[in-house]
């Protein structure tokens, strides 16, 4: 069942309709950076910018691909097949973060690639490196939240608005304490702690190179990866499937 | 006689509802048993739980096969994805290691010529014929089908009930049919499971329900009234059709009949028995139900 989740995502258009979105950010962003500013830019401002759209992407994908198995109710033929649920569902999950992987690697090298030949290498592969691990994680956890909910929802059209309305939220709260960070440096462990919660504002520090603390943030990601899989599994076991 | 499958006490609700109570019935092993129920009798909520795709409240079902096949509501598939494409995912979920036999697959059901087709594309009868290759697929000793004339031309259901008879006796497959197409059910089932408001009101064979289906005595006389007059004083139930035109449910011969109404200067003019058909038989035992 893995093998038909993996081909049923690279098979699909979304998975290159999202990676398209996000290259094309990325591209805008790069522009932007390069021309736009009065000072010169370097590669540390620009190799993880374009993740600060990820979520929104990553909503688009996985609702759809998710979603797609219920729209034409193929999800009925896995449950005849003799699968269990659980089974179904990690077997999606595995599928979209290999999907959402790929989507952010590719971002990633396009990004780097020409990043490389444009701005100022001021940054060391050393750290490229650390920033590239946590933001992998970050989109693991985008890509566990939203296949949580669209499994749930059970409806493509109902996930994909959801998932999207989650993304912008998660966005724009993102965008408002990043704000806040940069214009007073520091704020309380309250604070800080939501931000960091929030994976949008784990994409806003990873876009910055700048984090708060890498180790709180790892155990964050991965607090939310296991908390989402385990209650989309339990939810999911129960839920009825129309 | 080999069970393929046995309920016990099944029960459901959705709120307040009880959509099922206590529904026990077994289906034999090599039958092809009509589902008839009305609409929200609570045929498909059944078919559900014995699919997988919903838990009963309480009460049991087991299953005496491997392999499973099913249609319930609708065929499923990814619109997207072309017939030939679904049928691969369809291999690949059930961990075939080649997809050997999709053509075969295809073919039977008549859907050769439109495989590289996007299934988005198909009529409802397409879709339906679909649905049915993919119930086929891995010879499932028992196949579901829920109302699945449901949008098939004269022709294909023609093909789906000769297609049905032949994986019955040729592979000895167990189906278990839902539909509405009485008539048509009759001429493929074996065996009858009658439900109304969630409760299994009677089971039993082809055979059963053909002693118990009434026969009916077609009547045309040359005066109305006298032979109306006649029933009523014998205590005979009979219903006017037409004019002139009597249908006779008591039992009687059509000699003592011819007789009785000739002596009250009644001619019969035409005379034929028919039997009550499945559609009959069945409003007839809801009445009674009532």
């Amino acid at each position: 069942m893995i093998q038909a989740d993996m081909f049923k995502m690279f098979r699909m258009k979304w998975i290159k309709i999202c990676t398209l979105f996000m290259l094309f950010i990325a591209s805008m962003m790069i522009v932007m950076q390069n021309t736009a500013m009065d000072y010169e830019v370097g590669l540390d401002r620009v190799v993880f910018l374009p993740m600060t759209m990820y979520g929104i992407a990553a909503s688009v994908l996985v609702s759809m691909v998710c979603g797609s198995d219920y729209e034409g109710g193929f999800i009925r033929n896995k449950v005849f097949s003799g699968n269990r649920k659980g089974s179904i569902y990690f077997s999606n999950q595995l599928a979209n973060w290999a999907g959402g992987a790929a989507m952010y690697l590719v971002t990633f090298a396009f990004t780097l690639t020409i990043g490389l030949g444009m701005f100022e290498r001021n940054i060391s592969f050393d750290e490229i490196g650390i920033f590239f691990i946590l933001g992998f994680l970050t989109s693991m956890t985008y890509i566990s939240i939203f296949c949580m909910l669209s499994m749930l929802i059970g409806n493509k059209t109902t996930a994909a608005v959801t998932c999207m309305v989650f993304a912008f939220a998660m966005l724009f709260v993102g965008m408002y304490s990043n704000t806040f960070f940069i214009q007073n440096e520091s704020g309380s462990l309250l604070q800080e702690i939501l931000f960091d919660l929030n994976p949008t504002g784990q994409i806003a520090q990873v876009s910055a190179m700048e984090c708060l603390n890498p180790v709180r943030y790892v155990l964050i990601d991965i607090g939310w990866i296991t908390i989402t899989n385990v209650v989309g599994f339990c939810a999911f076991w129960h839920k009825e499937l129309k | 006689m080999i069970k393929v499958v046995e309920v016990n006490n099944i029960c459901k609700r959705y709120g307040k509802c009880n959509v099922l109570s206590d529904v026990s019935f077994q289906i034999q092993k090599g039958s092809i048993c009509g589902f008839v129920g009305k609409n929200g009798a609570g045929k498909t909520t059944m078919l559900r739980i014995l699919t997988g795709l919903q838990k009963a409240d309480s009460g049991e079902y087991n299953t005496f096969i491997d392999n499973l096949g099913a249609i319930v509501e609708t065929p499923a598939f990814y619109p997207e994805m072309t017939a030939e494409e679904n049928m691969r995912q369809l291999f690949r979920i059930k961990g075939r290691c080649s997809f050997d036999g999709i053509e075969e697959l295809l073919n039977t059901v008549g859907l050769e010529h439109v495989k590289e087709k996007k299934v988005k594309d198909f009529s409802l009868g397409m879709k339906q014929k679909l649905g049915l290759a993919m119930a086929l697929e891995g010879e499932p000793e028992f196949i579901i089908l829920d109302e699945p004339m449901n949008g098939l031309d004269p022709q294909g259901i023609i093909l789906l009930r000769k297609l049905i008879l032949n994986l019955n006796r040729e592979k000895g497959i167990t189906f278990l049919i839902s539909s509405h197409m009485l008539e048509e059910l009759t001429k493929v089932a074996t065996h009858y499971i009658f439900i109304d408001k969630g409760c299994i009101i009677r089971q039993m064979t082809a055979e059963e329900l053909e002693q118990e289906c009434k026969r009916t005595l077609c009547i045309t006389v040359s005066d109305q009234a006298v032979a109306e007059e006649t029933l009523q004083k014998r205590q005979i139930t009979y219903d006017v059709m037409q004019p002139y035109k009597l249908n006779i449910h008591s039992k009687i011969t059509i000699t003592d009949l011819v007789i009785a109404l000739k002596e009250q200067g009644c001619e019969v003019l035409r005379c034929y028995e028919q039997d009550e058909n499945l559609e009959e038989f069945f409003v007839s035992m809801l009445e009674e139900r009532v």
